[in-house]
């Protein structure tokens, strides 16, 4: 039974709430659990997909500018996306397409989503921001536990 | 989006390509394109923030600034720091470095040729826009895409296996990098190779069947003159790592060579422009607007008398046919250019992984601060990169001054949306695939503009058309 689980943050560190994923990836790293992989990057790239058959479930942390502190969803391969608009910028949802496209995978992805509000140049990230990071935290290890329960 | 109010063509966000940007179109009094602007939104302020950091940090913390050229930032910051230390870096380093860099090249360019401008070349300028995209590319060239994103995989695979990272490399340091390459890691690399080749040539081979079939459009597509800068090597041949600045003009005599890019401040000034957080700058001896410059893979084959590799010296041969003794000046020819850059980065890469030095021990040298100012340079995947550096006595960095490519090509970027927008654009009819062709004019350059931003990235062009009394006649937004 393959119960190997991603973890797939990124966001720029050197962005102040930018990088609110990767703070959160580091904090589960620490945790070292069994058959989690941690991966973080400063942008979601297209050549990730190369990367994902061993893993079960994948689970992106990242920073955005949805209205609640946290967002947890399942991406769906019915959503519309199709347009690559830069590089810095590829959505989940065009990425599970993609992926079914080009190389047959139904993903199992999630994406945590952590509101974020200030993109200067800092390399802190903000002191308002920690109870919404351990609050991503709890829900990301708490998706982990269930994930790996269901496998 | 579009929107037209008055006579004014407002492009944003520009779609495909990096950062925030916003095209306007100005038109006169009867309806024509009069003038057209590329404004960049964005100020970044990274020299700013650099500021009072140890020098010696910079190769780390540059990186930072770009996702998509990442290498080319931490070669020009361990320049600028190897300036301040007088320091020599290790030959292995060097070697290793230099591989890096040209595996960066290769990942950046097939970014951009097979995900972000192919789907013009092969779906069509006047496709669906809901089906001219990289899955609309996904969707009926599946081969062609994989081999895009395997290209790309190739490129941060010889980051990764040298320096342990795909991106933001942390091992490209003063003296060289921080570890040697295993035999192990040099093998698959090599390994690569066959593969990256014959992808190179697919899309060597839709570009050309391309341009047989659209002679007239791939030649004029935002066609005008300019000079020309990039590095060359002691002999004219092109480089992408290391080596001295040829600047060209438009007939391609050479008008400088072998300049040594620490002197930039002397043959580069820039003028602010009121709309564009990016200046204008110019090669200084010709004053502006005559000293407007090129940089980027069109400028380097334009300043290069020859490759470095074979099978890149017979596109080279090619390339330089198309332009009959003179410069290639046709903006479209930058895809054709970056794809021989990918072949000859792909054959050095293999040539320096069989270099009986690579996987030496002793792959960094070491030393101290013995000069207040340093200067590196290195030509990224958009153009020649300079990084300026002056500490104050303890090395903390009192000035940072980085001089990007995009920057560069800011006032051949405007040409060029100008030029494509009065061949293209009918203001009484604004049909949706002349306004991609306005985008595909800056997607030509493939500039990096945000450098960078996740989570604000999502917002790349407005494309506007304003009238002659600046009233917004149409807006477009790409979401």
């Amino acid at each position: 039974m393959n119960n190997k689980l991603l973890v797939v943050a990124y966001g720029n560190v050197t962005r102040q709430d930018d990088g609110a994923g990767v703070h959160v990836a580091e904090r589960i790293r620490l945790k070292s659990l069994p058959h989690v992989t941690i991966w973080t990057y400063h942008q979601l790239n297209l050549e990730l997909l190369e990367e994902l058959e061993p893993f079960h479930t994948i689970i992106f942390l990242d920073a955005g500018q949805q209205e609640e502190d946290i967002a947890l969803r399942q991406i769906e391969n019915k959503t519309h996306q199709r347009q690559l608009v830069s590089s810095h910028h590829l959505s989940p949802e065009l990425f599970v397409q993609m992926a079914q496209t080009i190389y047959g995978q139904t993903l199992r992805l999630f994406v945590c989503s952590i509101r974020a509000e200030q993109f200067g140049l800092d390399d802190n990230i903000r002191p308002e921001m920690e109870p919404r990071l351990r609050q991503a935290e709890a829900m990301v290890l708490n998706l982990i536990q269930k994930e790996q329960h269901h496998a | 989006m579009a929107e037209i109010t008055g006579k004014r063509i407002t492009i944003n966000p520009v779609t495909r390509i990096e950062g925030h940007a916003r095209i306007t179109l100005h038109l006169d009094d009867d309806g024509a394109v009069e003038d057209a602007r590329f404004h960049v939104n964005e100020f970044r302020g990274f020299e700013t923030f650099c500021e009072g950091r140890y020098f010696t940090e910079m190769p780390s913390i540059s990186p930072r600034i770009c996702g998509i050229c990442p290498v080319s930032h931490a070669v020009a910051s361990a320049k600028a720091c190897e300036d301040i230390m007088q320091l020599t870096p290790a030959p292995t380093g060097n070697l290793l470095r230099r591989i890096i860099h040209l595996g960066q090249m290769v990942s950046s360019h097939a970014l951009s040729f097979f995900h972000l401008s192919s789907p013009d070349i092969l779906l069509g300028w006047d496709a669906d826009p809901a089906t001219r995209n990289i899955l609309g590319i996904a969707e009926q060239f599946p081969d062609l895409a994989r081999r895009g994103i395997r290209l790309r995989k190739f490129g941060q695979e010889i980051s990764e296996r040298i320096t342990g990272k795909k991106i933001h490399v942390m091992g490209i340091v003063p003296g060289g990098v921080g570890w040697p390459l295993t035999d192990e890691n040099r093998q698959a690399l090599l390994n690569w190779i066959p593969e990256v080749t014959e992808t190179t040539r697919m899309g060597l081979d839709i570009f050309k069947k391309y341009r047989d079939a659209q002679p007239e459009e791939v030649d004029q597509f935002a066609n005008f003159e300019s000079l020309y800068m990039g590095t060359v090597g002691p002999e004219g041949e092109m480089e992408l790592y290391d080596g001295l600045l040829r600047v060209v003009d438009a007939d391609g005599a050479i008008i400088e060579d072998q300049l040594d890019p620490r002197r930039y401040l002397e043959f580069i000034a820039e003028r602010p422009v009121d709309w564009s957080y990016l200046k204008y700058p110019y090669f200084k001896p010709k004053g502006y607007p005559e000293g407007c410059y090129r940089v980027g893979p069109l400028a380097r084959l334009n300043v290069a008398s020859r490759m470095k590799t074979p099978q890149a010296q017979k596109e080279f041969e090619e390339f330089k046919a198309i332009g009959n003794g003179r410069p290639v000046h046709g903006s479209f020819y930058f895809h054709y250019a970056r794809l021989i850059e990918v072949l000859a980065s792909i054959e050095e890469t293999r040539e320096l992984l069989e270099h009986p030095a690579i996987t030496d021990a002793e792959t960094q040298t070491t030393g101290n601060r013995n000069q207040a100012e340093g200067i590196g340079c290195s030509e990224a995947p958009r153009g020649t990169l300079f990084h300026h550096y002056i500490t104050n006595n303890d090395g903390t960095l009192e000035q940072v001054n980085l001089l990007i490519a995009t920057g560069q090509n800011n006032p051949a970027m405007n040409q060029s949306i100008l030029q494509v927008a009065r061949r293209y654009v009918k203001t009484d009819d604004v049909k949706e695939g002349a306004l991609n062709r306005v985008e595909a004019a800056i997607r030509c350059y493939d500039p990096c503009l945000s450098c960078s931003t996740h989570a604000i990235g999502s917002m790349p062009l407005i494309l506007e058309i304003q009238d002659s009394h600046g009233n917004i006649l149409r807006s477009i937004k790409r979401e």
